[in-house]
């Protein structure tokens, strides 16, 4: 009786413990890709999320998660040494500072794998100094921003950046928009952006200047703090680079802006951020 | 004493240079803000966006929680003293317009402001993204877009569709419009309009939407010719429209608090109501497939929701 019991006991452990470890080798096997962006305040995060866990649930225990805050994707970089992160190049490099993060793709956007950023006005002939106290709407993160405009207007221009006032807005459009309409006197946005502006509205008196030219930063990169990836993250890494083959995963790529991608190894990186 | 001379300069230069390179930093403000119902996302969105743009003590009044009357209000900024008043909603506006106060009043989210009692220290940011802006957003989505109807009312918007019929022969796009001069022209109207278009753009006008039947009757003449209908507000959601641009709310509690902080630091603004500089987009991509548009791609990026 007694010796039927322990028996009992030990396959009832048993099978616990056994259980255990499969949820555990589960959880092990579950990739997240993380992702933030310093270049868009797009609150896009529940469509992005139903998009992106489409392609990936179907074929893996994979999700994609959208983060809003800078301080909580860092965060749950740090304790997630499993996961993906899909961050812009800019802030690779600042975390890299912290973390060991490596870079797996980059993104592409008709044919580029980087962008430049600049700072336009609606006054022409404009210098940085004109535009000490001005208000400059942009789609960017504060500390990207300042970044940006210290490369666009030197580096010893930090008073001048000190004394803008930032309206941070969604998009690039809707900055360059507010330039146009007496929102703000300037605008930070991407080149591609103000490019395909200029493009819409073709009367002379809506047009925008160039003032200043930040340095070429890549496009977002998919990241991990593994530098030899296991079998799961190149599973994930796998499908990710497979939806730009498709309309429908390429739109969904779209929604991040970008198109495709290039693997990270076979470019040159040399010079860019 | 020759020595004091000597020294007394040399100690003003050195403070006076320490106190230059002191970085420049965000004064701390105190400031009101008045909410005509905090409950309501929209309030909510515009006051936590306008309180994390500005740095200081802040006093904030719920209408919907706390009683406030104009002494009551006066008593409060009598004894606060706030360096600007940020009012939410137009209960909020209309209350703060009638204390007597020597601080600047910002509005927001408010249905058509021109109907406000507007003074010289009173600024704000408009409830509705301007014809222009919206029309770049529907040329960024769909490049393809010439020609454009519009049913409005002479008695509310003859001047709003002159000036963007304007704007958007700037951007080679051509408004078709019909006046309707009471609710029972908007049938005919549309019959006409309809086949004539690439897209319906709907605009504000009481005397379009008379009743939920006006909207419910749009949408569906449209859906039967094949024609996207463009629009303006989330509430048309349930519609189905194939494409809304929308004011994007948190960017106006933001937008208000850069025009505070300009306005405590004794700049005023050449514009005293701003159109709102954000925009929020939803787009229906299987409306875009039936009507087989031509979707600017890239512009995927800017859709806050997409729907299939």
């Amino acid at each position: 009786m007694m010796l039927s019991r322990l028996i009992q006991k030990t396959v009832f452990i048993l099978v616990v413990t056994t259980a255990c470890l499969v949820v555990a080798a589960t959880e092990v096997n579950k990739i997240t890709v993380f992702y933030y962006s310093t270049e868009t305040m797009v609150s896009n995060y529940v469509s992005l999320k139903r998009e992106f866990d489409r392609s990936l649930a179907s074929q893996g225990d994979f999700s994609f998660q959208p983060i809003s805050h800078a301080t909580t994707f860092e965060e749950v970089a740090k304790a997630n040494p499993d996961a993906l992160l899909l961050l812009t190049s800019w802030h690779l490099k600042k975390l890299q500072k912290e973390m060991d993060l490596f870079p797996i793709l980059v993104g592409e956007r008709q044919g580029q794998n980087s962008q430049s950023h600049i700072l336009t006005t609606n006054k022409e002939n404009q210098q940085g100094s004109d535009l000490k106290g001005v208000t400059i709407a942009t789609a960017y993160s504060a500390d990207f921003a300042r970044t940006i405009l210290l490369d666009a207007l030197g580096r010893d221009q930090g008073f001048l950046v000190d004394s803008f006032h930032l309206l941070v807005v969604p998009k690039d459009l809707d900055a360059l928009m507010s330039v146009r309409f007496g929102m703000a006197q300037a605008a930070l946005s991407s080149e591609s952006s103000f490019v395909s502006f200029q493009q819409m509205n073709p009367a002379q008196e809506g047009r925008l200047h160039v003032v200043g030219r930040g340095e070429q930063t890549l496009l977002p990169i998919l990241a991990s703090s593994r530098q030899i990836l296991p079998s799961a993250q190149q599973e994930v890494v796998a499908i990710l680079r497979h939806m730009a083959d498709n309309v429908a995963g390429k739109h969904k790529l779209q929604m991040l802006g970008i198109d495709g991608w290039q693997s990270y190894a076979l470019i040159g990186a040399g010079g860019e951020r | 004493m020759k020595h004091t001379l000597f020294t007394l300069p040399l100690v003003m230069i050195v403070l006076i240079t320490a106190i230059l390179s002191v970085p420049a930093q965000t004064k701390e403000r105190s400031y009101m803000v008045i909410s005509s119902d905090a409950s309501i996302a929209k309030y909510r969105q515009n006051q936590m966006e306008f309180s994390g743009g500005m740095i200081g003590a802040s006093v904030e009044i719920d209408l919907a929680r706390t009683a406030m009357d104009v002494t009551a209000l006066q008593k409060m900024l009598d004894r606060d003293q706030p360096e600007v008043i940020y009012t939410v909603g137009s209960r909020a506006f209309l209350l703060a317009s009638k204390v007597e106060a020597k601080a600047p009043i910002i509005f927001t989210s408010v249905v058509n402001y021109r109907r406000l009692p507007l003074i010289n220290t009173s600024f704000g940011i408009a409830g509705e993204l301007p014809a222009a802006m919206q029309l770049t957003l529907f040329r960024h989505f769909f490049p393809k877009l010439t020609t454009i109807g519009i049913v409005y009312s002479g008695q509310y918007n003859e001047q709003w569709f002159r000036k963007a019929a304007q704007e958007a022969r700037k951007m080679g796009v051509r408004l078709v419009g019909r006046k309707i001069a009471s609710p029972q022209g908007l049938t005919r109207s549309l019959a006409t309009l309809l086949p004539q278009v690439d897209a319906l753009w709907l605009v504000a006008d009481p005397l379009v939407f008379s009743c939920q039947s006006a909207v419910e009757d749009i949408f569906s003449a449209a859906d039967k010719e094949q024609v996207a209908v463009l629009t303006y507000s989330k509430a048309f959601r349930p519609f189905k429209p194939t494409l809304i641009v929308a004011v994007d709310d948190p960017t106006v509690g933001r937008q208000a608090a850069v025009l505070a902080s300009r306005l405590v630091g004794g700049e005023r603004p050449a514009m005293q109501v701003q159109p709102p500089a954000g925009s929020s987009i939803l787009l229906d991509m299987a409306k875009v497939e039936q009507y087989g548009l031509q979707l600017n791609s890239t512009a995927l990026a800017s859709v806050n929701e997409l729907l299939e």
